[in-house]
């Protein structure tokens, strides 16, 4: 198991470097920079020189990738150019937040895909199925910003139960949760609904198989079945379809955190973005693609566990 | 069920047909007016063209039928009704009274959980007995079917164990609850040649030291002639003929039982070419008028295209034919 964790593992690596090339060439390809960002539009072409200089952005090409491949090994991205602060204990500070608001959404969402897919497939065609199928698609098809202003306007605006935006720290519980609230909802429910689609189909397609029969001849309660016997069926699919849509989790929870205010990574790289403050956006980016590898391999380590087919090679 | 009489049948059917619904027709027959009985510690052999019934025949008696199927008829165990129970009811029933072998383990078995954790988990439920308990319980049943504690099976998943033993404990499985009666539905169908032997025998001795009644379903006549009591030969959702095994086998009324076994391997004698039956199965939504081989059989007569009863011959002998075989006229 530990040999195919480290496996895995070497398997990722390229998963983090080649998104880390593609970007440094990207935003130096892209207008502008953060010499015009921090000087502002009346600057100088000679002030705009004179602090590139500065910042070493008027190195050769080859030179600054050499340094920002020894930043990438040292995990060190050197200091904000806006933020003034070094750029690996701003991300590390902001991360708390983006994990603790995307795992919460996780967390809803398989609770919620899965009992939902439960009931849905447990009542194949019956009007309960055919109502969650059409909610699923609804969400399906609805953005995460549409949704999030429409229960910002109804649940924030209008009732007053949450407040509109921003974040409290864990240490205020009660605060903590009325922030998150909305926001995880947010997320998690259009998770949910993609998720509810797969388990819902996987577990239809369980229940038809002969092992279901053979539950059923040694007298295991319907229950049972479903939860010892079909759901388990379920997650290997589930795990795949989490796997997939991380990539679209972080793209949401970096809109939602903007759109609620939330101080995660999300926001912070949007700023950065938006102030060409280079090793900011580079730090942000590595950090973002090492959640995604992390995760990654914790679904394919989950794989393993969940499926002894996997674990030990069909060969065996 | 106080007091039992030790002639009366374990099992009956009386005239059971199980009908298919269908969206916007009526519904169809899959299995017409099938009666048979097993007595304790009797095998019944089932045999039949792909198709005919048999399965169906089976789920039914184990009460396995998916919910769109309905049962009409009488299916009696141990002079109990089981049309007439309740979900709840059939299940205390299955594995403790009636046990179930399917045809394919590798699929009949969860391909994601441990061969101890889908044995225990029925032993547990209608036993009571604890985790550890329940182990050693599956470890001898187990033995009981000839895997030794060393193969290590029960900390194994299906897909490692060989079609062999698969079957084994798709077999200690279904007697884990001590049933009084197996259905085993072509148990060895999946498996080579001198595994399917095997398999077979151990059948055949846990029948005899477990007292058991079997309903087996096959296609091989010599595995038929070798295991079973009596039989039941089905066409096309009809039992066309029972009575004990070997007169059937050498002396068939039917002349449709008489063209299956002529049709297959053991019994046909010219070398080269095996007998066919000419034309095919009919679908079961337009079946012919009367009796439903006639269009096949050689020895149809005008009276054919009349529905058919079963008549009965003597000897347990019965046969769905008005101009049977081997009767002179
Ligand atoms: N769910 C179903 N809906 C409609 N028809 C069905 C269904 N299941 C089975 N049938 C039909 O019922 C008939 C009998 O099927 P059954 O499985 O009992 O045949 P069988 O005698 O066991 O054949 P085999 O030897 O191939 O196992 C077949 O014509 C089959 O197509
Ligand atoms: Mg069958």
């Amino acid at each position: 198991m530990l040999l195919y964790a480290l496996k895995r593992l070497a398997a990722l690596l390229p998963t983090i470097l080649v998104p880390m090339v593609l970007l440094f060439v990207l935003i130096r390809l892209a207008p502008g920079g953060p010499a015009g960002a921090l000087l502002g539009d009346e600057a100088s072409p000679e002030q705009i020189q004179a602090l590139n200089n500065q910042l070493g952005l008027n190195e050769p090409l080859w030179r600054q990738f050499i340094n920002f491949l020894g930043s990438l090994v040292r995990l060190d991205f050197g200091d904000s150019l806006f933020l003034k602060a070094n750029v690996t204990g701003l991300v590390l500070d902001r991360l708390s937040v983006t994990a603790t608001f995307v795992i919460l959404s996780m967390i809803f969402a398989l609770v919620l895909g899965l009992i939902t897919a439960t009931i849905a497939s447990r009542s194949h065609n019956g009007p309960l199925d055919r109502i969650l199928v059409g909610f699923a698609v609804v969400g399906n098809a609805i953005p995460s910003f549409w949704l999030a202003v429409m229960l910002i306007g109804v649940f924030a605006v209008q009732l007053r139960w949450f407040p509109v935006a921003g974040y409290a720290p864990p240490t205020d519980p009660i605060a903590w949760a009325q922030h998150l609230i909305l926001p995880v909802f947010c997320l998690g429910v259009l998770q949910a609904a993609e998720l509810f689609r797969y388990s819902r189909a996987s577990m239809l397609d369980s229940m038809s198989q002969p092992f279901v029969a053979t539950a059923r001849s040694l007298g295991l309660s319907d229950n049972t079945i479903q939860n010892r016997y079909v759901t388990r069926m379920t997650l290997v699919p589930i795990m795949t379809v989490f796997g997939l849509s991380l990539g679209t989790l972080l793209g949401g929870a970096v809109i939602l955190e903007t759109l609620f205010s939330l101080p995660g990574l999300g926001q912070l790289l949007l700023t950065a973005v938006q102030r060409r403050d280079y090793p900011l956006i580079q730090g942000c980016a590595f950090f973002i693609a090492l959640i995604m590898v992390i995760a990654n391999l914790i679904v394919d380590l989950f794989y393993a566990a969940a499926d002894p087919r996997i674990r030990y090679g069909k060969a065996s | 069920m106080s007091t039992l009489d030790i002639t009366a049948p374990l099992l009956e059917l009386n005239s059971v047909t199980v009908a298919v619904n269908r969206q916007r027709t009526t519904p169809l027959e899959l299995v017409s007016d099938v009666s048979f009985s097993v007595t304790q510690g009797e095998c019944l052999a089932v045999v039949g063209e792909s198709g005919s019934g048999k399965s169906i025949t089976a789920m039914a008696i184990a009460g396995l039928l998916e919910p769109s199927m309905q049962v009409t008829g009488s299916i009696t165990y141990k002079s109990q009704e089981l049309t007439e129970l309740n979900p709840d009811q059939r299940r205390a029933l299955a594995g403790t009274e009636i046990g179930f072998i399917f045809q394919d383990a590798m699929s009949a078995l969860h391909p994601l959980i441990s061969i101890k954790d889908q044995m225990i988990r029925p032993i547990r439920l209608h036993q009571g007995l604890s985790r550890k308990d329940a182990e050693q319980k599956a470890a001898e049943l187990l033995e009981k079917v000839g895997i030794p504690p060393a193969r290590n099976v029960l900390n194994s998943y299906v897909h490692q164990l060989s079609g062999g033993l698969r079957q084994r404990v798709m077999i200690a499985m279904a007697l884990s609850n001590k049933p009084s009666l197996v259905i085993a539905d072509e148990p060895t169908t999946a498996l080579d040649a001198a595994v399917q032997g095997q398999i077979m025998e151990l059948l055949g001795e846990l029948r005899r030291s477990e007292n058991l009644a079997m309903i087996l379903i096959s296609h091989d006549i010599s595995v038929v002639a070798r295991h079973s009591d009596t039989m039941a030969v089905m066409y096309a959702g009809q039992v066309v003929e029972t009575g004990p095994t070997q007169g059937v086998i050498n002396d068939a009324r039917h002349p449709y039982t008489h063209a299956l076994i002529n049709a297959s391997p053991e019994r046909a004698h010219a070398p080269r070419r095996l007998p066919t039956i000419p034309g095919q199965v009919p679908t079961l939504d337009q079946l012919p008028p009367g009796c439903r081989f006639q269009p096949r059989c050689s020895f149809a007569i005008p009276d054919s295209i009349a529905p058919q009863g079963m008549t009965d011959f003597g000897g347990g002998r019965r046969a769905r034919c008005c101009n049977p075989l081997g009767i002179s006229a």
